[in-house]
C-alpha cells in the first residue's frame, strides 16, 4: 500500500472532523513516518502492517488526540491490503503505544507481535484457551 | 409455482447463487488489484470498525508525556479503554 502524505493527511483530518477530535496536521511527521515504514518493510511487503505501526505509532502524539485512532485505522487498513485481518484489541494496542513512547520496544519485537496476530481473510479467528481460575 | 415445476426439468430456471464473498475480503482483494485512493478510504473505514475511537483519543490526551503511568493504569485495570466493554 503506497500512499502519499497528502492522502494520509486528508484521512487524518477527515477522522478528526467526523469524531470531533483535537488534531495536529503535522506533514513533516507523516513524511518521516512514511519513509521509515517503507524502509522497514522494503524487503518483505508482508511486514507492512508492523512497519506502519512502528513508524506511525512512535509519532502518534505528534498528531494530537486523533493520532492513536488514526494509527489504529492505518494499521488495520494495511493488514487488509495484504489480505489479512488483525486479531488484537485496543488495550493491547495501547500497551504498545506506551512502550513505544518509552522506547521499551524495538521493531523486531513489534514485528513478531503483529505477525502472530495476522490472520488470512476467510480463516476463522483462533480461539483463545479459557483462562485458568485463580 | 409453475416456474418451480419447470425448473425441475430445466435447472437453469432455478435461482443461481454466486459464491459468497465476505465484504471485507472483497475490499481487500480489490485493494490488492487496484490500490488507489478510494480503496484506501474503504480499507481505512473497515479498519476502524469496532474501534473505540473516543477511548483511544482520551487515552492519548490523558497519558501524553507519561507513558509509564499508562502502563501502570493498564496493569491496575484503570485505563479508559478498560472501562469500555467494546475494547475487550
Amino acid at each position: 500500500m503506497h500512499l502519499g502524505p497528502d492522502e494520509l493527511l486528508e484521512q487524518l483530518a477527515n477522522l478528526a472532523h467526523a469524531e470531533r477530535l483535537d488534531v495536529l496536521l503535522d506533514r513533516g511527521a507523516i513524511v518521516d513516518a512514511i519513509e521509515d515504514a517503507r524502509a522497514l518493510a522494503a524487503r518483505h511487503p508482508a511486514d507492512g502492517p508492523a512497519a506502519t505501526l512502528y513508524a506511525f505509532g512512535r509519532r502518534a502524539a505528534r498528531f494530537g488526540a486523533a493520532g492513536r485512532p488514526f494509527v489504529r485505522g492505518l494499521l488495520h487498513a494495511h493488514a487488509l491490503a495484504i489480505g489479512c485481518a488483525l486479531d488484537m484489541n485496543d488495550v493491547e494496542l495501547s500497551v504498545h503505544f506506551a512502550r513505544m513512547a518509552l522506547g521499551q520496544i524495538e521493531y523486531l519485537e513489534l514485528r513478531g507481535w503483529v505477525a502472530a496476530r495476522l490472520r488470512p481473510l476467510g480463516q476463522k479467528p483462533k480461539r483463545m484457551p479459557p483462562k485458568r481460575p485463580r | 409455482m409453475e416456474r418451480l415445476e419447470k425448473a425441475a426439468v430445466r435447472p437453469e430456471l432455478l435461482p443461481q447463487k454466486g459464491p459468497f464473498k465476505d465484504p471485507v475480503q472483497a475490499a481487500a482483494e480489490a485493494a490488492q488489484k487496484n490500490p488507489d485512493r478510494r480503496s484506501f478510504k474503504e480499507l481505512f473505514a473497515l479498519g476502524m470498525k469496532g474501534a473505540d475511537i473516543q477511548g483511544l483519543a482520551k487515552a492519548a490526551q490523558k497519558y501524553e508525556g507519561d507513558p509509564a503511568r499508562e502502563l501502570a493504569d493498564i496493569e491496575a485495570g484503570r485505563h479508559p479503554l478498560q472501562r469500555c466493554p467494546r475494547a475487550h
